[in-house]
């Protein structure tokens, strides 16, 4: 008798927390989470901090996550999960970004929470992942792509800020024009940094991140910075790719 | 005091029994519902600019282009309201867009053969917004297929349940469950390859 009450209780408990089976969703450690040593340990750092000190300046909260496996699901999926579970960006302004990376399947995705499908349409998130992204990861060049990725979505997702930037301050070097006729600039900003990450990369790298990495305090943030999410939530915007 | 107390007391056992939690969860439902449509109808609005882009490289693809106009057409005539949700009217409803799913997959695979269109600058925005929709179709039929089923639960299940026979009288609402084939159609519609 109790032990019919036991395996009833059992199979009660697998039931309800079958759902949740579906997809395992990563512990949220930090701003660049790195399951597979994809990146240098420099660029995680230097991304931490960057991510970290855009999202203390009320910034966009950026999230790069590269995950050992999509475990049978497809990224978009796989991304609206992560995204529900870890709430990034406010709960009101629900400025969240995940930068997803899946190298064992050679796919990424870029799912933008709800308050900044204005700023990265999909449209901006898909020239994002296929013409600054893929074109490194396809030459193996994982931590440029990544870090010219993130660039690329700070850049979109800054404009925001940039607009009410009487309550919110600007991080020091984000261009500050307005989004009409910006356009070209960015071509012009990317093909500067891509011509720079092919003759010198760590210069390049040195250079990204000099300006703003330095008052960290190195790597400080990593004993638990308060890195978390803040309630935000994403319906399916943003754009994938392959590589 | 004491009147306090019970109060307080009545409130969290009365919070238990589904007399809040039927009608917030038919509110969920509704918005969830709301969102669907929310987000068809960014598709169809999408749809006439993907058909003069295409147009303009492949005119002769006119069975293909005729065809997605006809079904989007009988999209947008049907309105539903997430109010009056009967399963005859959801049933007729996810047809009306799977028909329009398929026509539209059709026609981007069509755009597959043509070099010129496919390096179009507008044509692959257009492209994006188009996966960026279906995908937030997914992820919203998927929430209000959720929503569905904890509604579902409260009316069903005790003691909710009996707060709903006794104060409400909903009904079990219809789920959004998507047939086999109309599944390979729909997921198919997306796939747009570069």
């Amino acid at each position: 008798m109790k032990f019919q009450a036991l395996s009833f209780l059992f199979v009660f408990v697998i039931g309800l927390s079958l759902p949740t089976w579906a997809f395992d969703v990563p512990t949220l450690t930090g701003p660049v989470i790195d399951e597979v040593g994809l990146l240098s340990k420099n660029t995680r750092n230097q991304l931490s901090q960057v991510l970290q000190r855009v999202h203390q300046n009320k910034g966009p909260q950026v999230q790069v996550l590269v995950i050992s496996s999509l475990q049978d699901v497809s990224i978009e999926e796989a991304a609206v999960k992560i995204f529900e579970k870890w709430k990034l960006g406010g709960e009101k302004e629900d400025n969240g970004v995940l930068f997803l990376i899946a190298p064992n399947e050679k796919k990424l995705r870029i799912e933008v929470g709800y308050g900044l499908e204005g700023d990265i349409p999909d449209a901006v998130a898909k020239r994002i992942v296929s013409d600054v992204v893929v074109p490194y990861f396809k030459r193996k060049q994982f931590n440029a792509g990544v870090t010219q990725g993130v660039q690329a979505i700070l850049y979109y997702g800054k404009v925001q800020v940039d607009q009410d930037a009487a309550v919110a301050p600007v991080a020091e070097d984000s261009p500050s024009e307005g989004h009409g006729s910006s356009n070209w600039i960015v071509f012009v900003i990317i093909g500067f940094w891509i011509l720079l990450f092919i003759f010198n990369p760590s210069l390049a790298l040195a250079l990204l991140f000099s300006g703003r990495g330095r008052s960290g305090g190195g790597g400080s943030w990593s004993g638990g910075g308060g890195w978390s999410g803040g309630g935000g939530s994403s319906g399916g915007g943003g754009a994938s790719g392959s590589w | 005091m004491k009147k306090l107390f019970i109060l307080t007391a009545l409130t969290l056992g009365l919070s238990s029994c589904g007399i809040q939690s039927i009608p917030q969860q038919k509110n969920e439902v509704d918005a969830a519902f709301a969102e669907i449509t929310n987000q068809y109808k960014r598709r169809a609005d999408l749809i006439p600019n993907i058909v003069s882009t295409v147009k303009g490289y492949a005119s002769h693809e006119k069975d293909t282009l005729t065809g997605v106009t006809e079904a989007r057409a009988k999209a947008t005539q049907l309105t539903v309201d997430a109010s009056s949700l009967t399963p005859e009217k959801l049933e007729n409803f996810r047809k009306v867009q799977g028909d329009l799913s398929m026509a539209l997959g059709k026609l981007m695979s069509i755009a597959e053969n043509y070099p010129q269109l496919k390096a179009d600058t507008q044509f692959r925005d257009l492209q994006a917004q188009l996966e960026g929709t279906e995908n937030r179709i997914t992820v919203a039929r998927n929430r209000y297929i959720e929503t569905v089923k904890n509604f579902n639960n409260l009316v069903t299940v005790p003691p909710t349940s009996w707060t709903n026979s006794i104060l409400y009288h909903h009904e079990k609402l219809p789920q959004w469950d998507v047939s086999e084939a109309e599944k390979g159609q729909i997921e198919k519609a997306p796939e747009v390859k570069f």
